[in-house]
């Protein structure tokens, strides 16, 4: 907590910069995302490798469940439901970590390697920088639980909370794209 | 449609009928721990004797507290139930979406899917409607 103590009014003001700040760092994470998905449709056309389905879909779910579950740890601190809260982001952070699991521990295991041409490079390069993403959502809602279980945060003072679960969101909105371009879309090359 | 085919739907079935079945359990449970707390609070003596003036006082203090207590309740209701409505939404167009690939739609419908997809998360899990409004919280 910050050692100056400020008014709810002042906190409030505060918080209209600090959220344009937070979407103009998500504004240049979308550079960042979309030009990973211009590099698919341009390498890849309207093809794609042949890839797990079951397990694509497994981890598009478990991403989306994650962001349910973080919705309601921001919405319990919201309310002052700090039991609720603490116990919604450590689900939160084990389904990332399922996630995380998935791609890296299975999906990476397939026969595609990183060297395997156009496939290997694209399917590596998005999967990989989504993965970064999600592993620093993790340590991120890790140390917002560690903030909450010594006391922090309440119903009316939470930014730390609500940038949180905006990050969260946001990787989940990337992997909205990431999975149709990665899994679905086009005719497979084998 | 061959069998691969058909175990890729019967696999997309099972996940949301597995994550839908959850969800309602969840809110079955929710809304059952809900009816018995208000049992308690139905139980509480209200009405026995007749009231001196303080405790009359008391009494609309308790009532106010508890009217306010029940507004709180039925926001965060509304909230959790919003959550649970997303969640649906997101997995039913998941599975239309995974589908639709198998019946081979195009890409620009695939792409159309995933924009109301991330339309719905920024709407309701990332406020983004309400960013710029007044009184700090979402």
């Amino acid at each position: 907590m910050s050692a100056v103590k400020t008014t709810l009014a002042e906190y409030r003001e505060q918080l209209k910069n600090n959220r344009l700040g937070l979407w103009f760092f998500f504004l240049s994470e979308a550079f960042l995302f979309t030009g990973l998905l211009a590099a698919r449709f341009y390498l890849w056309g309207n093809t794609r490798p042949d890839l797990d389905q079951g397990l694509g879909l497994v981890v598009t779910v478990i991403l989306l469940a994650s962001s349910f579950t973080m919705n309601r740890a921001e919405t319990a601190i919201v309310h002052d439901d700090r039991e609720r809260f603490l116990s919604n982001l450590l689900v939160t952070a084990g389904l990332g970590v399922l996630f995380l699991i998935g791609v890296v521990g299975f999906e990476w295991q397939g026969h595609i390697r990183p060297g395997d041409g156009a496939f290997g490079a694209v399917l590596y390069g998005m999967t990989g920088m989504h993965a970064l993403h999600v592993l620093s959502g993790v340590v991120f809602i890790l140390i917002i639980w560690n903030n909450g279980r010594n006391g922090h945060y309440s119903g009316e003072r939470h930014w730390g909370v609500e940038a949180c679960a905006i990050y969260w969101h946001y990787v989940d909105v990337v992997w909205v794209f990431f999975y149709p371009a990665i899994y679905l879309m086009g005719h497979v090359v084998h | 449609m061959d069998n691969t085919q058909l175990f890729m739907i019967a696999t997309a079935a099972i996940v949301v009928l597995t994550l839908g079945g959850g969800v309602a359990l969840a809110l079955a449970l929710y809304q059952m721990s809900r009816v018995l707390a208000g049992g308690v609070v139905a139980r509480l003596p209200v009405e026995d004797a007749p009231i001196a003036p303080t405790e009359a006082m008391a009494l609309a203090a308790w009532k106010r507290e508890r009217d306010a207590e029940r507004m709180r309740g039925a926001w965060l209701t509304a909230a959790y139930r919003t959550g649970v409505m997303v969640l649906l939404w997101l997995g039913l167009l998941t599975a239309v979406e995974f589908v639709a690939n198998l019946m081979g739609v195009s890409t620009v419908a695939m792409f159309m899917i995933a924009l109301v997809k991330a339309g719905i998360i920024l709407q309701f899990f990332m406020h983004v409607s309400s960013l710029w409004l007044e009184g700090g919280s979402h």
